[in-house]
């Protein structure tokens, strides 16, 4: 026997403070401990999340098209982009370093965009299959998401350290700040998801 | 509007418990979603309190000691976290370091207001503006990215060690006691705060 769900019962939790109260009728609600919006849903949240995602997916071509960083030498500038700092530490036989970047780079925002997009779909279908495993998958990409920003930070240091004029110069390149807004954008998509329409059935609701 | 203060509803998957009553070490989970449940055993204040001073302290080091050292040819240089998000001010990609260096201020403006509340609620008082403060720490909580400044740190030596003498500065081991320090504050719920004391 499975505990009631709050929305039969007619109650809503705040999401701040998370006293129950009764399900507000308006939008305008507000938890009376707290003063933060109630609402038993998310607002908004799959068109909200399908547009963050979309937008997040749309960057990640420049993001990986564009060059990251600009190592000048002696006058001699070479550009690399995401993938090529990948494949750099890979053929420098740093293969460990190259697997952390990659993961953190390339294979965590893939993810990201697969997982939000089978979310969404699999919600939208109402599908019944499943539903501990996919709750247990959104809080994987909450808790993975923030490790991309791993790269732009190690762009932003080196380029902070290595400023040494004629001798050598390392400085961004525009693909950093669009795989920087891919993260941020991600994070986004997946904070205006709400799990709980997973597990929302039209049949028994 | 009637509140029903003995429930707790799963924040995942919508279903309704009877609020339990935890000590320290139990944790209560969904039997449906087996997920955590919002529910804690009242807060160690003090303990809190002490250990978010602590990560002031250790932010301020952070920003203001080099994180890296580098020697080349006889020359010097260094750079804290703060001057890396200022180096990707160059260049056509500048706006990135808008959101990278509010993105590094977060442990602190976090850590300040955990000390505002905890503060309070030490000496059994609300903190004046305690909703707002409330709100901000949850707004503000998922956009610490502490580790990853510490890996980034680590990387970027790695990275520069083929070419450069590199050295670990002050900030690095700053860095690290801020980890270590955010990491079991990030298990302390403070919103337990809202329960009023039994």
């Amino acid at each position: 026997m499975s505990p009631p769900r709050a929305q039969r019962l007619g109650v809503a939790a705040c999401h701040l403070c998370t006293l129950v109260s009764d399900a507000p009728s308006n939008a305008h609600a507000r938890c009376p401990r707290c003063g933060a919006r109630l609402h038993s849903r998310k607002p908004a949240s799959r068109s909200r999340t399908f547009a963050l995602l979309c937008a997040a997916i749309l960057f990640y071509l420049p993001a990986n098209l564009l060059p990251v960083m600009r190592t000048s030498q002696f006058g001699h500038a070479v550009d690399s982009t995401i993938l090529s700092g990948v494949m750099a530490f890979w053929q420098a036989g740093e293969w460990d370093i190259a697997l952390v970047i990659f993961i953190a780079s390339i294979v965590i925002p893939c993810a990201k965009f697969l997982a939000l997009g089978w979310l969404m779909w699999t919600t939208r279908r109402k599908h019944t299959l499943g539903r501990k495993q996919r709750t247990l998958l959104y809080r994987a990409v909450e808790f993975i998401g923030y490790w991309s920003m791993l790269d732009v930070l190690v762009v932003g240091l080196v380029c902070a350290l290595v400023r040494f004029d004629l001798l050598g110069r390392i400085e961004p390149q525009p693909g950093i700040a669009f795989f920087g807004a891919v993260v941020m954008l991600t994070m986004l998509s997946a904070s205006h998801f709400d799990p709980r329409l997973i597990w929302d059935d039209p049949e028994h609701d | 509007m009637n509140t029903h203060p003995h429930l707790i509803v799963c924040e995942h998957c919508d279903c309704v418990y009877r609020r339990p009553r935890l000590t320290r070490r139990q944790r209560a989970h969904c039997t449906v979603c087996g997920l955590p449940l919002a529910c804690r055993a009242p807060l160690h204040e003090e303990r809190a309190l002490a250990l978010n001073i602590a990560s002031v302290i250790a932010f301020l080091l952070v920003i203001t000691c080099p994180v890296i050292q580098v020697d080349i040819w006889g020359r010097h240089t260094d750079a804290t976290l703060w001057q890396a998000a200022m180096a990707l001010t160059q260049g056509v990609g500048a706006p990135i370091a808008v959101p990278v260096a509010a993105i590094l201020l977060v442990p602190l403006g976090l850590s300040l207001l955990q000390c505002w509340v905890l503060g309070f609620a030490s000496t059994n008082k609300t903190a004046p503006a305690f909703a707002t403060a409330m709100r901000l720490i949850a707004w503000l909580r998922p956009w610490s990215m502490i580790e990853v400044c510490l890996l980034s740190v680590l990387i970027a030596m790695i990275k520069l060690s083929g070419y450069l003498e590199v050295h670990a500065g002050a900030g690095l081991w700053a860095l690290a006691a801020l980890t270590l320090l955010n990491g079991y504050l990030g298990t302390q719920d403070l919103r337990t705060l809202w329960e009023p004391p039994t």
